[in-house]
């Protein structure tokens, strides 16, 4: 069944007017908020299909700044993101970009600097307020962020994801979803990780811990 | 959830509870959520459905569509037809639709472009029944799953089955929950889905644009009145030849059936048409001018 709850069908609040072009927009820049660790200092946004297409009437540009800025999509801040973002002195810019055939036609790259990092994320907005966050500075990724994510970069060799998993195990919560994508030549590893509970901030500061761990973060819905 | 319309009718024939709480049941038994938190968050959607309805017409809000900003206004002068209260729930389902274009806060039931329908409907029916927020929260839970229902049996979506799966939909839940507000029986909600569902059977979903502003903040105002239309017609004893969930079969049917260019794409229908194509190249322009 698509809809096991009544809530999968009443209740997703959000600012309008389109839950795939705005809501969904809106969280992919969340993530990336999230994933990067902050507001950037500078976003370069790609728009591909048909964002590219409609972003200005469905205030995507608008929806994803707010995104950027730590606004999640039914926050009411939304609409002013482009003057908070100039009072906060985060750049962006905008571009229409054609990613490619392999991309959902509603996708969105997004590249966030700051003086010290970069990080690039391609995401997809699939329909209905849902999305799908595809690469991470160029490592796949596939998770949607409806259910409590640990995502993760570390030293690609043996014996870290089982570290991690006992780290977890620790604090009781049950692990539903875990993936690994590798980039042999940087000898780096990205893994994601779904959880059935809230991440608590002690489980993180416990998996910075592993020797081998480059970067942790949480995204908590 | 429940299978069809007739299993949820069924079961609340059996164990003889009011569908309100054979909702509450099932909900918490799929979800591990007590009925406690099921009530609050459902109180929590209604919360932001009367917000948009009150903060819908204190904005200045600024469209896109230049010739719709403030058409909802129009609705708020005397009745000539149809009744002071069904024309303010009129007034106010488009004024949620204009708040929701100007990024205000909704709450999507089923969709964005639908959102303005349920709360104008519920609470008007409220209003003019003078029932308790309780009867609301309860009226909720009844359109909810009549939505679920439908949402497994055929879609919710504009680009998979047209505008019949998104106003059509939202018509269906309004009515079968002021049904069950004016205290209609399980066999009457059913009637409900049937009648809203045939009323706009075979809708397209040709927004102007691609935008969710024309024809979609005047067709929340069909869907207004045919939730009011079904839910009357229903509490009086009409009954529809064939029943619900059989509609609800041809109305995935007919959503298969429909071109691509009906389905959500602005390419056809009254997108399509020379002054959708000319207000289309109005608000994106030609494709040089789009970086900034």
């Amino acid at each position: 069944m698509k809809y096991d709850s009544i809530f999968d069908v009443v209740g997703r609040i959000m600012v309008g007017p389109s839950s795939s072009h705005t809501a969904g927009a809106c969280r992919i820049g969340y993530v990336s908020h999230i994933i990067f660790g902050g507001m950037p200092l500078e976003a370069k946004i790609y728009l591909h299909g048909s964002f590219a297409e409609t972003y200005r009437g469905h205030r995507s540009d608008v929806a994803i700044v707010g995104g950027l800025l730590g606004y999640k999509p039914d926050d009411e801040r939304i609409p002013f993101s482009f003057q908070h973002a100039q009072e906060k002195s985060m750049k962006f810019k905008f571009e229409m970009a054609d990613l490619g055939p392999d991309y959902h036609p509603n996708s969105i790259k997004i590249v966030m600097k700051t003086d010290k990092k970069q990080l690039s994320i391609v995401g997809s907005s699939i329909g209905g307020g849902n999305i799908r966050i595809k690469e991470i500075d160029g490592l796949e990724a596939g998770f949607d962020a409806d259910s409590p994510t640990i995502v993760e970069v570390h030293d690609d060799i043996p014996g870290v994801l089982a570290n991690i998993a006992s780290v977890v195990s620790i604090f009781d919560i049950n692990i539903s979803e875990m993936h690994l994508s590798r980039n042999i030549r940087k000898k780096i590893a990205m893994s994601w990780i779904e959880l059935t509970k809230q991440i608590p901030d002690e489980l993180i500061s416990a998996l910075r811990k592993i020797p081998e761990m480059k970067e942790v973060r949480a995204i908590n819905v | 959830m429940f299978e069809d319309m007739a299993d949820l009718i069924s079961i609340v024939k059996k164990e003889n509870l009011p569908m309100h709480e054979i909702i509450l049941n099932e909900e918490s038994l799929t979800t591990g959520r007590s009925h406690k938190e099921i009530l609050d968050r459902a109180q929590h959607s209604l919360d932001i459905m009367l917000q948009s309805l009150e903060k819908g017409n204190t904005l200045d809000i600024d469209l896109p569509i230049k010739e719709v900003i403030e058409q909802s206004q129009h609705m708020m002068g005397a009745p000539i037809f149809i009744g002071k209260d069904l024309k303010e729930a009129i007034y106010w389902a488009m004024s949620i639709m204009e708040y929701s274009n100007g990024m205000g806060v909704i709450c999507a039931c089923p969709t964005a472009g639908s959102s303005g329908i349920f709360p104008a409907v519920i609470f008007k029916a409220q209003q003019m029944l003078d029932k308790s927020n309780e009867d609301v929260l309860n009226a909720f839970l009844v359109g909810a799953t009549v939505g679920a229902i439908i949402g497994n049996l055929a879609s919710l979506s504009g680009s998979e089955a047209g505008c019949q799966a998104e106003v059509g939909v939202a018509s269906a839940m309004a009515g079968s929950a002021i049904a069950y507000m004016a205290g209609g029986s399980p066999d009457q909600i059913g009637q409900v889905v049937a009648l809203t569902l045939k009323n706009l059977l075979g809708l397209v979903c040709d927004p102007v644009a691609g935008l969710v502003i024309s024809p979609c903040i005047k067709r929340n105002a069909i869907g207004v009145m045919n939730a009011f239309l079904a839910a009357e017609m229903a509490l009086s004893g009409v009954t529809s030849i064939i029943p619900a969930d059989e509609v609800i079969e041809a109305m995935m049917k007919v959503g298969r059936k429909l071109p691509e260019d009906l389905r959500e794409t602005g390419n056809g229908g009254l997108a399509a048409s020379p002054t959708g194509k000319r207000i289309q190249r109005q608000i994106f322009g030609s494709k040089d001018d789009k970086n900034y």
